[in-house]
């Protein structure tokens, strides 16, 4: 009876023992560290390009690709020409998209996207009055001119209203202040 | 016959007791980033700079790569000054008591909003009023820990960030992941994290800075003569 009892605990003891965290000893600068992990397995997806100690030895990157076709490439052209001499030139594809979640992210480049349902057009010549343009296509041959306390960007004969949609700085064709 | 019993026995008995002991000390995902939440809403002045890649992905090619630099200085309750600079970027925003202005600092455009005055309510307003990001919130904001829903978590042990030893977790939402590495020790501060959705990859080195760097005029804007100021409208 009693060895019936010893051996029925010794096999509840080895199975907790069998599920228990397991134990990796590792060392590092002479030092003797102990690391433990609950699970079994542990999968640092797509994130860790550092250099990471996994607890428990099974290591399985997955290399998911689940992106779908979007076709998102324009062509900008990014010329500016401000009165202080600021003068970009940048002509290269864009790829525009708004970036990140409302706390980790918020950046976002080469912005076109929609204005009240319109989209935002890059820069054309003989652009109707009202169209949105995205301030990244502006042509560097646009001055900066102040009429009746309103800014606005001249290019040839056509006149364009700054403003921030969000924080994103687009154009609005405008008749003539003048 | 007995031997072989006592030796199972003890080999059980020291797998058991030694179970109990490492289950007390295992850390999680959660706990980890809500202990580093809980330092930074311990924290009144305090400033730090960030490298931000933006990479634009399609079928699982990186199609456009963008580098920001991000300094932010923030004095609570009340004032925040963000500078952003990079290829497509060179703008400073200032909230200061109730006024968030963001500035072109190459065009000389700004525009101004009323909002409330701590940074809190003011960051959420410019949010969801006018669809306006603080970069970095998660680093600004403070009660973090109740903002912050994922669904999945995961910690995956400790990996080495510039040298620092950090814990690394990752969190789910969704098709979105968060992963995060933040260092052990006395100070718990978010070194490096990796926003991950279908089209994008946002990759974010934070330098916290040691030395407080404010001064009460950082959170001022003052025009200058060539400055004009424009509209903000909605982007919601």
């Amino acid at each position: 009876m009693k060895n019936t009892i010893l051996v029925k605990f010794t096999v509840v003891a080895m199975m907790l023992g069998l599920f228990s965290p397991s134990l990796i000893t590792k060392t590092k600068s002479n030092q003797t560290q102990l690391e433990v992990s609950i699970f079994t397995k542990a999968e640092a997806r797509r994130g860790g390009h550092r250099s990471v100690n996994r607890g428990r030895g099974a290591s399985r990157n997955r290399n998911i690709n689940r992106n779908r076709n979007v076709n998102r490439n324009r062509n900008v052209n990014r010329n500016r020409n401000v009165n202080r001499n600021v003068n970009r030139n940048v002509n290269r594809n864009v790829n525009v998209n708004v970036h990140g979640g409302r706390y980790y992210g918020g950046h976002h480049h080469g912005h076109y996207g929609h204005y009240h349902g319109r989209p935002i057009l890059a820069f054309a010549t003989g652009m109707a009055v009202g169209s949105i343009i995205a301030a990244s296509t502006m042509p560097s041959s646009c001055t900066t001119v102040v009429v009746h306390g309103t800014t606005y960007r001249k290019c040839s004969n056509s006149y364009y209203q700054p403003f921030y949609q969000g924080d994103t700085l687009v154009y609005k064709s405008v008749a003539s202040p003048y | 016959m007995e031997i072989q019993k006592k030796i199972i026995s003890i080999v059980g008995i020291g797998l058991l007791i030694g179970t109990s002991n490492l289950y007390a000390v295992n850390k999680t995902a959660k706990s980890v980033l809500m202990n580093a939440y809980h330092y930074i809403d311990g924290l009144q002045n305090y400033s730090f700079d960030a490298i931000v890649v933006d990479k634009s992905i399609n079928r699982g090619v990186v199609t456009d790569e963008y580098k920001h630099y991000v300094d932010v200085e923030v004095d609570r309750p009340n004032r925040l000054r963000v500078d952003i600079k990079g290829e497509f970027k060179n703008t400073t925003n200032y909230l200061n008591n109730g006024k968030f202005t963001m500035v072109d600092n190459e065009l000389g455009y700004y525009g101004e909003l009323k909002t409330p005055k701590d940074i809190n309510n003011a960051l959420d307003f410019i949010f969801d009023k006018y669809g306006i990001k603080a970069p970095l919130a998660t680093l600004i904001y403070t009660g973090m820990g109740k903002r912050a829903k994922f669904t999945k978590s995961r910690y995956f042990g400790t990996g080495l960030i510039n040298g620092v030893e950090c814990d690394y977790i990752a969190f789910r939402n969704g098709s979105r992941e968060i992963h995060i590495w933040v260092a052990t020790g006395e100070k718990p501060i978010i070194k490096y994290y990796t926003e991950i959705d279908k089209f994008y990859k946002i990759n974010t080195t934070i330098f916290w800075q040691d030395k407080l760097r404010i001064s009460d005029s950082d959170f001022v804007f003052k025009a200058s003569g060539s400055a004009s100021k424009i509209s903000v409208e909605s982007a919601k």
